[in-house]
């Protein structure tokens, strides 16, 4: 058995309905790649950012798609869910069966343990190969009982486990890339997939794959803000440690330079989220006590679920943020959809109809307006001076798209009348003579090769600006509420 | 597609002079005229217009790293995408054999918000969608041009330009609706100009300014040649510019120009535009011919240098020359400056610095003086600063420098010279004759007599005419390289009484030789009059030893005003026009005392550019007690 507080999740999610505003270009979920796109999976935190460069944003900025090329650029959302929120099985994320919670109070610390003999049903859960299994998964370490949903990865295929994280992606790619030619394997040696995205850069890197930055998101803490008041303080990475670990000398906010006597409530995303990967190795991998909250990821409503909004924290990505106040990733943008957010009410119906919602008047009043807003606001802590002498805690790290070396170089041009392969449509188009050639030029015989300086500044082959380093690219990403980079990283040998 | 005006083919238009960037309108390969074979494209709901950064509407241009700083629409945005707010560009590349629908689509630079509110006012005040381009290079058509390879033949380097509108809530035009244009680009040149497509005759403009510099004040000319695609005429107007400022109103183009001048720039470089309106923009584009001004200070004067001592007796005597530069305008001295004198030409003799004092005077002296002969001395003001003033050249101050004159030269009864003769030469159709001896007052006994020439006849009798030398009616020689003709120059005739038995030189100048019509072609060169194989005859007295100097005229024939040739190749000219050239040595005796004759052969060459008439000169001979 195994006690620990879990937040139940949000029960079944069936029939999930994809897709936002219909739009001419749209992103069509239920499209299944044709053989020549260009097809990436992987982190959540860069899903908006995928979709945004694809097909555009919301804020009417072009994504490459639109211009109408033969051959799509598609980004596979990392969930099921166009909010990016996970999935669970029948029995929720807690799984079926029976659970007990006790609470115990100590020195004015109440701890709630929970006792559970529920398991995972058949195909979910983080158990590979439970689908073929006819008895539940009780084994608490393969919660919670995620879903797994599938997608398909190329028309003609069947429904593959759609990989959702930097880590999954960055597998599935691996997967695919044949070892010793770093050619890629699958779909005729096209690749199953193309790209991964990754919001960490994968140690001990395949010699056979290369990576570019796309941006920056920064990682803080989130806790009430605006006009909803909170006891959370400035943290540094030592303090959160303890927190985490719910060190006796770290529960409560006047033992961590605060003032008032209130239990801190720390929450922690999901497992599978990057986020929750990169905040605990940020914080020095503490073993997690049993006063952390898993919550759902992605979501800053969990502050007011928590039903602690004062006391309550959790990591955050700034991106995720912006994208929920309608920010874009380049500060001096601001706002960019007129104060409105990105997501609406994903309880309402579209373009609800009023007439035919229910006689209860509060969703009436609710649906009216569509945009989600967070209530109470909330706010990161990105600045201040922790207790402890440290710094705040805030991670800027950097945002990746991980694509095989070979591709750099291959002679298969991409789209039909053109010239480049698609990486170097997409991704990164060094200044060489011919798009198989591996001589970076430079100089006159740069010039002479038809090269030109691009928008970052630096040299780019005949054809200009890969998408990702273009005004437009970068557009799409800042919409995305990251700030947006190109830089172009070898692998490591 | 509402608005569209049928493309009317027609020839091709001519490359066009001046204006710097007009470029000959392509010929295309496939059928030698435009538009190109996938127009009309049933995509496009209209064109576009081309802007630079100014604002002002270009149809061409000579920069394919930023070809154009706005591309707006033509029409309005249709109803079915009412709510648009953004516009952006897609460079469609020609695929071969394809639709417009397959074209390759490149897009890198921004959607951008219209109207915009911080481009120039007219670009502010488009209702229709405006993308504004930026300046990123990645999305420059420099850079992207090497994305497509399969273009018709013929339309290698030709681009489909178009604008696309998008809306939140998923507004957009793209990718099968837009407006369009297209455009032919050289890699090489770095050159790109519209060409029509179905829905407009494209015009360029060419815009000249003359003078290209000048002086504060000065007049300049502009002169705008508007031309079309469709080899058409375009009815329509022209609005000058200097810069974003109007020169003037609107002028109306009549016979395809347009036509303004200006006086009142002010000291800098300029930037001239010429914007064309047509009268019909559905079927026309508009489009802006560009030059640049350059003014300078205003202008200044020269004064012609005054040389103290000249004449008789000055030559190798210390000499001042002065000039007094002073502004056009107002007369006041300018000091802030330079002043250089020179002789006979800026490419001649340097002889110095003008020393620079109050009102704009400036002296040299020359303590040794100068040579004896012939002497043509400008000046040149150099501006220290030209945005205050500007630089002046004087005219020259001709004159000539003797010895001066003593012993038997300076007795009473004695005429050293100068003896002026007159001579004359016809070119054919016509006649060339020098009237000898030749002073124009009849043929004195034993002179070779001549007949007068008459130009409409190929020849005529080389001699005394009435007291002028006719030398002949030119010939062209047997090459055809110029025309020629000579004769003998008689009896130059030298009586020497000094005592002392002294040496003497003779020194002949020639002038240039006019036909009086003021033409350029109407002048031979003074160069090109030779006086060749002096032969002396003695006569009462004459012991001494006659060295003839032979001065065979410029070969080939030289064109008027040349400079100067190398000695031995000056014939009897000098850079001067009428008496007092450079005197040239045609023959000195050891002993002169006693009578002698000298005799030679006069030539006279001409450029085959002389036109025909009959030319006549003078030839001064001076002779010298040493």
């Amino acid at each position: 058995m195994h006690a620990r507080t879990i937040k139940i999740g949000a029960g079944l999610v069936a029939a999930l309905a994809f897709g936002t505003l219909v739009a001419p270009t749209g992103a069509f979920a239920d499209y299944a790649p044709a053989p020549k796109d260009v097809v990436g999976v992987g982190s959540d935190t860069l899903q908006a950012l995928g979709d945004f460069v694809a097909d555009g944003s919301y804020t009417a900025d072009n994504g490459f798609n639109t211009a109408g090329n033969k051959f799509k650029f598609i980004s596979i959302d990392a969930t099921a869910d166009a909010n990016t929120r996970l999935a669970y099985g029948p029995g929720g994320a807690n799984g079926l069966g029976t659970a007990t919670t006790t609470s115990t109070t100590s020195g004015g610390v109440t701890t709630t343990t929970t006792t559970d003999t529920a398991g995972c049903g058949a195909g979910t859960g983080s158990l590979a190969g439970t689908a073929n299994s006819g008895t539940a998964d009780t084994n608490p370490a393969d919660f919670p009982c995620v879903l797994s949903p599938t997608v398909t990865l190329r028309a003609g295929t069947s429904p593959e486990q759609r990989p959702n994280g930097s880590g999954a992606g960055y597998n599935l790619l691996k997967a695919d890339t044949d070892p010793s030619t770093g050619a890629a394997v699958g779909n005729g040696n096209f690749g199953i997939v193309n790209f991964s995205r990754s919001s960490s850069a994968k140690n001990g890197n395949n010699a056979n794959i290369d990576s570019i930055t796309v941006g920056t998101d920064t990682l803080a803490m989130l806790a009430a803000g605006g006009t909803a008041s909170t006891n959370a303080v400035p943290l540094s990475k030592a303090q959160l440690k303890l927190i985490y670990s719910c060190d006796p000398g770290a529960t409560r906010w006047n033992q961590v330079g605060g003032t008032s006597a209130d239990a801190i409530y720390p929450m922690i995303p999901q497992v599978g989220s990057g986020t929750r990967s990169t905040f605990l190795a940020d914080i020095g991998a503490p073993t997690l006590g049993s006063c952390v909250h898993n919550v759902e990821e992605n979501d800053p409503q969990a502050i007011a679920d928590s039903g602690h909004v004062a006391d309550a924290i959790e990591p955050v990505s700034g991106s995720r943020l912006n994208l929920f106040n309608g920010v874009s990733g380049v500060a001096s943008q601001g706002n960019i959809n007129g104060g409105f957010g990105y997501f609406n009410d994903n309880t309402c119906p579209y373009n609800p109809q009023i007439s035919n919602l229910s006689a209860n008047s509060s969703q009436v009043t609710n649906c009216k307006t569509t945009k989600q807003s967070i209530v109470p606001q909330v706010a990161p802590i990105t600045s201040g001076s922790p207790s402890d002498g440290g710094a705040v805690y805030v991670d800027n790290r950097n945002l990746y798209i991980y694509f095989r070396d070979a591709d750099i170089f291959s002679g298969t041009t991409w789209q039909p009348g053109g010239t480049l392969n698609w990486v170097r449509t997409m991704f990164y188009n060094p200044c060489t003579a011919s798009i198989t050639s591996k001589t970076i030029l430079s100089g006159s015989a740069a010039t002479a090769a038809g090269c030109t300086i691009g928008n970052q500044g630096n040299l780019v082959g005949p054809g200009g600006d890969p998408y990702f380093a273009s005004a437009a690219g970068q557009q799409d990403i800042a919409d995305s509420g990251v700030t947006p980079a190109w830089a172009y990283s070898p692998a490591a040998a | 597609m509402s608005g569209i005006k049928k493309y009317v083919a027609g020839a091709a238009v001519a490359a066009i002079a001046g204006g710097g960037l007009l470029l000959a309108v392509p010929a295309f390969a496939t059928n030698g005229t435009a538009p190109a074979p996938w127009e009309p494209d049933p995509q496009a709901i209209g064109s576009v217009v081309f802007y630079n950064a100014a604002g002002q509407p270009v149809t061409q241009g000579n920069n394919l790293d930023n070809a154009f700083a706005y591309v707006a629409a033509d029409g309005p945005v249709p109803s079915t995408f009412t709510g648009a707010t953004k516009a952006s560009l897609v460079y469609a590349f020609p695929t071969k054999n394809t639709p417009t629908s397959s074209f390759l689509p490149v897009a890198r630079g921004l959607s951008t918000t219209f109207p915009t509110t911080t481009a120039p006012a007219n670009i502010n005040a488009i209702t229709n969608p405006v993308n504004t381009v930026g300046s990123s290079g990645g999305s420059s058509i420099n850079a992207v041009r090497g994305n497509g390879n399969s273009p018709d033949a013929g339309y290698t380097d030709v681009l489909q330009v178009r604008l696309g509108v998008s809306g939140s809530g998923g507004i957009n035009s793209l990718p099968s609706t837009y407006w369009a244009s297209d455009i032919q680009y050289d890699p090489v040149a770095g050159t790109w100009q519209e060409i029509a497509n179905d829905d407009n005759n494209v015009t360029y403009t060419a815009l000249t300014a003359t003078p290209t510099s000048g002086p504060a004040g000065t007049s300049v000319a502009l002169h705008a040649v508007i031309t079309s695609e469709s080899g058409a005429a375009v009815a329509g107007s022209v609005q000058f510019y200097d810069g974003t400022t109007a020169i003037g109103t609107p002028v109306a183009v009549a016979g395809g120009v347009a036509n303004s001048s200006t006086s009142s720039l002010s000291v800098a470089t300029h930037n001239l535009a010429a914007i064309f309106t047509p009268t019909d923009g559905v079927a026309n584009t508009a489009s802006t011919g560009f030059a640049t001004e350059t003014v300078t200070g205003p202008a200044t004067s020269t004064a012609a240098p005054t040389v103290n001592p000249t004449g008789t007796g000055a030559a190798g005597v210390a000499t001042t020359i002065s000039t007094t530069v002073t502004q056009v305008v107002g007369g006041a001295g300018v000091t802030a400056g330079t002043v250089e004198f020179y002789d006979n030409g800026i490419s001649g003799t340097d002889l110095g610095a003008g020393v620079g004092g109050a009102g704009g005077v400036y002296t040299l002296s020359l303590p040794s003086g100068l040579a004896a002969g012939g002497h043509s001395v400008t000046a040149v003001f150099t501006p220290t600063d030209p945005a205050a003033d500007a630089a002046s050249t004087s005219t020259a101050s001709v004159f000539s420098d003797t010895v001066a004159a003593s012993g038997a030269c300076a007795v009473t009864g004695s005429n050293c010279g100068p003896d002026v003769q007159d001579i004359e030469g016809a070119i054919p159709v016509g006649t060339l004759t020098i009237s000898t001896p030749y002073n124009g007052t009849g043929c004195a006994a034993g002179l070779t007599l001549g007949t007068t020439p008459n130009v409409n006849s190929a020849t005529s009798t080389a001699g005394c005419v009435g007291g002028v030398l006719n030398i002949g009616t030119l010939a062209l020689t047997p090459t055809d390289t110029e025309f020629t003709a000579h004769t003998t120059f008689q009896d130059i005739a030298i009586t020497d009484n000094r005592a002392g038995n002294l040496p003497w030189t003779v020194q002949a100048s020639s002038s240039d030789l006019t036909d009086g019509t003021g033409h350029p072609q109407g002048t031979i060169d003074s160069q090109n009059v030779g006086l060749t194989a002096i032969t002396s005859t003695a006569g009462t007295g004459f012991l001494g030893t006659v060295t003839p100097v032979d001065n065979p005229a410029a070969e080939p024939a030289v064109a008027p005003g040349a400079a100067l040739g190398a000695p031995g190749k000056q014939g009897l000219g000098g850079p001067t026009v009428g008496v007092g050239g450079l005197a040239h040595t045609i023959a000195t005796a050891d002993h002169g005392l006693g009578s002698d004759t000298l005799n030679g052969t006069i030539t006279l060459n001409a450029p085959t550019s002389t036109e025909n008439g009959l030319f006549t000169g003078t030839i001064t001979f001076t002779v010298l007690e040493s």
